[in-house]
């Protein structure tokens, strides 16, 4: 190649430097989404998990919990149907579904959109539950404060370390469904220890959205980060 | 598969940069892909053959150019290069590593004609 214009001096060939990431889109709305919540003093929450571990079950109770007292809304992201946002939006929150057709995750143009049609109120908390998939969401940003994942106890005890990004993006682990404990050969500290491993950070609360068994760990963990960002 | 939806962005990014220059055709894409970053090489390298088609970048060849991440471990203070998670060091056996690096997702540069 030709140290002066870059052209290859063969075929008129010409080396055009880029240096763009390929993710800049992404980040760009993602930082307009977290300005936007910070304006209005909004905590939202990125659900991410594997398909069916009970993250609209485990909204549906935290709605009945905060009724009254905290405004939340909810986007809910799936390829497909309108069925979680039905189902939110009965347990008495605003609920916008998300279809990504064959898309694996939420991105923050998306998110931009459903909270556009949300208006969530000031002081509000947003619940972004994401497409169920332990890969893709990890590298999304959707302009959050926090993601929360949830396991739940039938997945197995390795799986953060199967999953590591997802688990070292994550903030809080959730690990849901423990009153199926008594079934399973599944030690809930094995599971901690998993993901200790690979997000020494990662904070873990055990659930059961059955009963509600766990929830007052939850909701504390979201007043405190409801505290964080009122400043 | 999100290496289809960021072999679009790929796309997009070469023949935007190529067109404004004027140029008929894009021949190779240099991308840095981290290691730690989450993308399977093969998997973008499949997407960007759907991705390219009926645009300029058509025939471009891709040129991958891999970044590790970074370790340090906590118990020795050893610094060593990561080609995935890794939960152990490679000196002292101690599960806490810090790591740091090896997410990057970047077109470098294009050659065009
Ligand atoms: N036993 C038990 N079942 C639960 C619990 N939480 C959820 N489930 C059940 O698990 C199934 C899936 O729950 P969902 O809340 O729909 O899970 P999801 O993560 O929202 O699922 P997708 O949106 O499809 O990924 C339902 O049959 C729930 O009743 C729990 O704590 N214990
Ligand atoms: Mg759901
Ligand atoms: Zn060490």
């Amino acid at each position: 190649m030709c140290g002066d214009c870059g052209c290859s001096g063969e075929n008129g060939s010409r080396r055009l430097a880029v240096e763009r990431d390929l993710l800049a889109a992404n980040a760009g709305a993602a930082a307009a989404n977290r300005a936007f919540f910070a304006e209005r003093g909004i905590l939202a929450l990125n659900l991410v998990s594997s398909p069916g571990s009970g993250k609209t079950s485990i909204l549906e109770r935290t709605i009945a919990e905060f009724a009254g007292t905290v405004p939340v809304a909810v986007i809910e992201g799936d390829q497909q149907t309108a069925n979680d946002a039905e189902r939110i939006e009965r347990a008495g929150a605003r609920a916008v579904q998300v279809n990504t057709g064959s898309g694996c995750h939420l991105d923050a143009r998306m998110v931009a959109d459903a909270v556009a049609g949300l208006d969530p109120a000031p002081g509000s908390v947003v619940f972004i539950e994401n497409v169920g998939n332990l890969v893709c969401p990890a590298m999304f940003d959707l302009g959050e404060a926090a993601k929360v994942a949830i396991v739940s106890v039938t997945e197995g005890e390795d799986k953060p370390e199967k999953y590591p990004y997802m688990f070292r993006a994550a903030s809080l682990c959730l690990i849901n469904k423990t009153d199926l404990l008594p079934h399973l050969d599944c030690d809930p500290a094995r599971l901690r220890q998993s993901g200790l491993a690979v997000n020494p950070g990662l904070e873990f609360i055990e659930l059961n959205a059955k009963t509600g068994q766990g929830f007052s760990s939850w909701l504390d963990w979201i007043g405190r980060e409801r505290r964080r960002v009122a400043g | 598969m999100h290496e289809l939806s960021l072999a679009c962005e790929i796309v997009d990014l070469a023949c935007e940069t190529a067109a404004r220059e004027g140029a008929a055709a894009v021949e190779t894409i240099e991308l840095e892909v981290g290691l730690l970053s989450g993308v399977m090489a093969d998997a973008l390298v499949f997407g960007f053959e759907a991705a390219c088609r009926g645009t300029i970048a058509e025939d471009a060849r891709i040129e991958l150019e891999p970044v590790p991440g970074r370790g340090e471990c906590r118990a020795c203070g050893r610094v060593f290069s990561l080609d995935a998670f890794l939960v152990k060091c490679p000196g002292c056996g101690a599960a806490g590593v810090e790591v740091s690096g090896g997410d990057v997702l970047r077109i470098k540069a294009i050659t065009v004609r």
